[in-house]
């Protein structure tokens, strides 16, 4: 769950050559770009949420993921989850069961597994869902960052409020912060494990940490990203049984 | 092809286990020898093999309580790549139900019935090319957009012998068909062919969720077996079904000229007795469904319209007790999440019957209201839910409280139980001796 959060941190990377002729949306738009691939792309991710006083769940998905607004996420492992598809065509959401055989509409709120919300899986894209605010520059062990303040577009964004740090002149994302729409901050995260990833350096690793309880926290892994063209058919409702399982 | 899938899983083993020194024994092999290994190598990587097994009891709290079910349950299903294009499925399914071989609690014909099948389920060949996709075999072929209901769900005859209590994917009978999909943008449109019909299957005589007969209570009857059409092409079934995202809001339509799956009990009386000679008849069904999310709330709705309707009349002047009535069924619901953390739905379900006379079995307009929750503790291993049918106009209820644990990563146990509540003619008060407890253990592969 909180690993999908992470993905959704993903979308948040960017990057800024001379900074003063660069605006927050630009900052923003690079920090995407080093995330995700910005065309057709398919990933496997894995998920491993961490709670206080309970086993850890590791769950792995394979995303195919269209442009900035369509996603499709199938359940790989474990076998009791398998089968499971969500959609995602912009803010519209299907999941698909595999005891129910048929795809329900659902909103960006509700869950898939766990207390993951599907927004946090589904949701690659910052830039669409949060207006960007270039609010300081600052130095983190050295290195200079952008700090950009998001604000959520619309009421039924997952965040309403994220502050992204980015690094100057690589627009790698460094960490995030999540607010809720009260301003109390929900989680945090850090990108980490940058390396080549489909043509571009990519973080690798997402670990998301609850701010409300210690100890809570997940990672997002990500692997075997591939950029290929996919049909926009893969990303429709009745499709979603021909990625049943 | 299940035959060769297997076939396929031999071959590879025994080029595991030995074949590297048979190949080198026997010399450097044949183009067409390597060919025929690569081909087999391909096609042991992409077979994809897996199932569950499913052990399910079931115990009846009421009156004099007893086991109602003991089955052992195994899903098997093989997919494989044919082509870059084309994609084989097949599940099959056994079961076994040890409540009739181990008590006295049924009926000999009961026993007959449901204590074991073997049975072929979905199997089928996919094609996808383009904006077309065609699936040819046994499928289910489900239409509509809410949650725990049948209501424009109505391609697939059903198995009603456990009434609706299994997940729906075993409800549904898998039926021949040829369903061709063209997907353009935001619009889609499906065409639907099944050649051989079927009809619901339903729990016998003296079977635990055994189906009423329409007769006024303490009325002496006969009946006989249900006369089947004859499978012909003109007997065949045809449908379609158009829809469209726009701005979010997901409408869809749809027309089917089909049967009526469940028999229609056509009768005469003979004296006191009534004498039922059940039929199937020829439906056109035509429907809507619409769903969308507005801030956080997903609305979603089915319409279903038969506008000639066979339904029972207890006026025995009428000459076969049935008439035909416009009938219209609808479901409207909604969905949110309070709190990130509980998943909830309510629903509004009405049938309404056209030019209704008071003798008629069902009353002019039946309203129900559901009601579900479902939430994650433990890091998403335990899994409460609740289900609540009810009847608005009067008392008829099913509430249905499970829990499911997730023991392991491929282990699942729910434990819950399916209480049924109202008068005799209600559509769940009509099995409240039935109510029940229930264990079922799930090991995923």
């Amino acid at each position: 769950m909180r690993g999908a959060w992470l993905f959704g941190c993903l979308l948040l990377v960017g990057a800024s050559p001379s900074h003063g002729a660069l605006t927050a949306q630009e900052i923003l738009s690079k920090a995407d770009e080093v995330r995700n691939p910005q065309l057709d792309y398919t990933v496997r991710v894995t998920v491993t949420s961490m709670k206080p006083r309970s086993q850890s769940r590791t769950a792995t998905y394979e995303v195919l993921v269209k442009g900035r607004e369509s996603a499709v996420i199938r359940s790989v492992s474990p076998p009791i989850d398998k089968g499971r598809v969500l959609l995602m065509r912009g803010k519209d959401l299907w999941a698909f069961l595999p005891t129910i055989t048929k795809p329900l509409r659902i909103s960006l709120r509700e869950r898939l597994i766990g207390d993951v919300a599907n927004g946090d899986l589904a949701r690659t894209n910052f830039s669409g869902d949060y207006t960007p605010e270039l609010t300081r520059m600052e130095p983190l062990e050295g290195i200079p960052y952008y700090v950009l303040r998001l604000t959520a577009n619309a009421p039924d964004v997952t965040y309403g409020q994220v502050d992204l740090w980015v690094e100057m002149g690589t627009f790698h994302p460094a960490r995030a912060a999540f607010y809720a729409i009260s301003g109390r901050l929900l989680k945090t995260c850090s990108y980490e494990g940058y390396q080549e990833l489909a043509g571009g350096v990519r973080p690798t690793k997402l670990v998301m940490r609850d701010a409300t309880i210690t100890g809570q926290q997940s990672t997002i892994a990500y692997e075997r990203m591939e950029v290929a063209p996919l049909p926009e058919k893969y990303f429709t409702k009745d499709y979603m049984k021909k990625w049943m399982e | 092809m299940v035959s060769m899938v297997l076939h396929v899983v031999t071959w590879s083993w025994a080029e595991t286990d030995t074949g590297e020194r048979a190949l080198h024994n026997a010399g450097t092999p044949g183009p067409r020898e390597s060919a025929l290994f690569s081909a087999i190598s391909e096609a042991r990587k992409q077979l994809n093999i897996h199932g569950r097994f499913i052990q399910e009891t079931a115990y009846r709290v009421h009156d004099s309580g007893e086991f109602t079910k003991i089955r052992q349950q195994v899903l098997l299903t093989e997919q494989l790549p044919l082509t870059h294009d084309v994609q084989f499925h097949s599940t099959q399914r056994a079961y076994e139900d040890a409540v009739f071989g181990g008590t006295d609690n049924y009926p000999h014909h009961v026993r007959s019935d449901q204590e074991w099948d073997v049975e072929l389920r979905e199997t089928y060949v996919d094609y996808s090319h383009g904006a077309l996709d065609v699936r040819l075999g046994k499928q289910q072929i489900v239409w509509g957009d809410t949650v725990g209901l049948f209501v424009a769900d109505t391609v697939n005859a059903k198995d009603l012998r456990e009434y609706i209590l299994p997940d729906f994917d075993l409800i549904r009978i898998p039926q021949w068909a040829v369903d061709v999909e063209a997907t353009q943008g935001q619009a889609h449109a499906e065409f639907v062919w099944l050649p051989v019909r079927d009809f619901d299957k339903l729990g016998v005589s003296g079977s635990e969720f055994e189906q009423p007969y329409p007769v006024p209570t303490g009325t002496t009857f006969t009946t006989t077996d249900p006369s089947r059409p004859p499978a012909s092409f003109s007997n065949s079934e045809i449908g379609g079904r158009v829809s469209y995202l726009l701005n979010g809001l997901d409408v869809g339509a749809f027309y089917l000229y089909t049967w009526d799956k469940l028999p229609i009990f056509f009768r005469t009386i003979s004296g006191s007795v009534y004498q039922f000679s059940p039929k199937y008849r020829r439906a056109h069904l035509f429907g809507a469904t619409f769903s969308k999310d507005v801030h956080g709330i997903v609305f979603k709705g089915e319409l279903l319209i038969n506008p000639n309707s066979d339904l029972t009349t207890f006026d025995t002047k009428d000459s076969d007790g049935i008439v035909r009535r416009p009938v219209i069924d609808y479901v409207l619901g909604a969905d949110y999440t309070w709190l990130n953390k509980i998943d909830t739905n309510v629903q509004l379900i009405q049938r309404v019957i056209g030019h209704h006379t008071d003798l008629m079995q069902d009353d002019t307009v039946r309203t129900h209201l559901s009601f579900w929750a479902k939430t994650d503790l433990l890091n998403g291993r335990l899994q409460p839910e609740f289900l609540l049918l009810a009847g608005v106009t009067e008392v008829d209820l099913m509430y249905r409280p499970k829990l499911t644990v997730k023991l392991t990563d491929a282990l699942q146990w729910k434990v819950g139980a399916d209480v049924f509540q109202g008068r005799p003619g209600g559509l769940f008060g009509r099995f409240e001796d039935r109510s029940r407890i229930y264990s079922e253990l799930t090991y995923f592969f």
